[in-house]
């Protein structure tokens, strides 16, 4: 009994030590003229699908859950986010070059085809942001229309 | 009989010039498959075939990228393999560190990078034109 209640107070105080530890949780900027939504290039369900299902991770517009507010999975989260803005941010989606752009939507399908994406670790606390097979089938023909009108 | 065999003469002759006149026109066509120049070629060859190719001993890298299998692939996809080339020869990170330690000679040379760099940007641009 007395074990347990010395493990329990290192737990405890491990969990309190711990958010004392500096993260480097990127933050969100106002919506850019770049955004691909903001900048009208994406309407109606597919703007939709964007927002729930890729935005909190691949967009300046991330809404941040409690807990995300401390450790340890604010780690999770700040490493996680980072590597998709840097990866695809959809707020700077103008500024990208046509060929970067075909880059992505080609890499978008793939991701979403096969499952990858959106992580199954974020649907875990996120099961709206879950893709149905319909809407992965929307997604893969809009990155084909998409890639279209670039190519014409 | 003589006209006969002129005439003759004269028709082989003239469908001769037939069959050139379609090989010359399907050569025209070809031209305008995709081909890797020279240059380009060899150092793919030297540097990135021993995985990037049927050879390969990778999964992961033979799933990444095929340099046989670009040439057959539709223009989309085409430009979006050449974006992902041109990334990954801006970072540097092809061929893994690990792999050069192993095999000093596929080290890619900066100039190499920069011929496979400007190869891959043109063939997009063009593409996108």
């Amino acid at each position: 009994m007395k074990t347990v209640k010395i493990i329990l107070a290192i737990v405890v105080i491990a969990l309190v030590a711990i958010q004392f530890i500096p993260n480097r949780m990127p933050s969100n900027k106002p919506v850019s003229e770049q955004d691909i939504i903001h900048s009208g290039q994406v309407t109606g369900d597919m703007a939709k699908i964007l927002k729930t299902s890729c935005y909190d991770c691949h967009s300046e517009q991330t809404e941040f859950p409690w807990y995300s507010k401390m450790a340890p999975t604010s780690w999770l989260l700040a490493d996680d986010i980072t590597n998709g803005r840097k990866n695809l941010n959809f707020s700077e989606w103008n500024s990208y070059t046509k060929r970067k752009k075909i880059g992505k939507l080609e890499a978008i399908r793939e991701e979403v085809s096969s499952g990858e994406m959106p992580l199954p670790v974020y649907l875990l606390m996120h099961r709206r942001s879950k893709l149905s097979p319909e809407q992965v089938e929307a997604l893969s023909q809009w990155t084909d229309d998409m890639t279209k009108k670039i190519l014409e | 009989m003589k006209t006969i065999v002129s005439v003759m003469v004269i028709l082989f002759f003239t469908g001769v010039l037939f069959i050139r006149g379609t090989r010359m026109s399907r050569d025209v066509d070809n031209t305008a498959e995709f081909i890797y120049p020279a240059a380009v070629k060899a150092i793919i060859d030297q540097k990135c075939y021993g995985c990037h190719s049927i050879k390969g001993e990778s999964d992961d890298a033979k799933e990444s990228l095929m340099w046989d299998s670009i040439p057959s692939f539709p223009d989309a996809k085409l430009v979006a393999k050449l974006d992902d080339i041109i990334t990954v020869l801006e970072e540097g990170s092809m061929p893994p560190e690990d792999v050069v330690k192993q095999y000093p000679e596929i080290k890619l040379l900066p100039r190499e990078r920069k011929v496979l760099k400007s190869w891959a940007e043109a063939t997009a641009d063009s593409l996108m034109k």
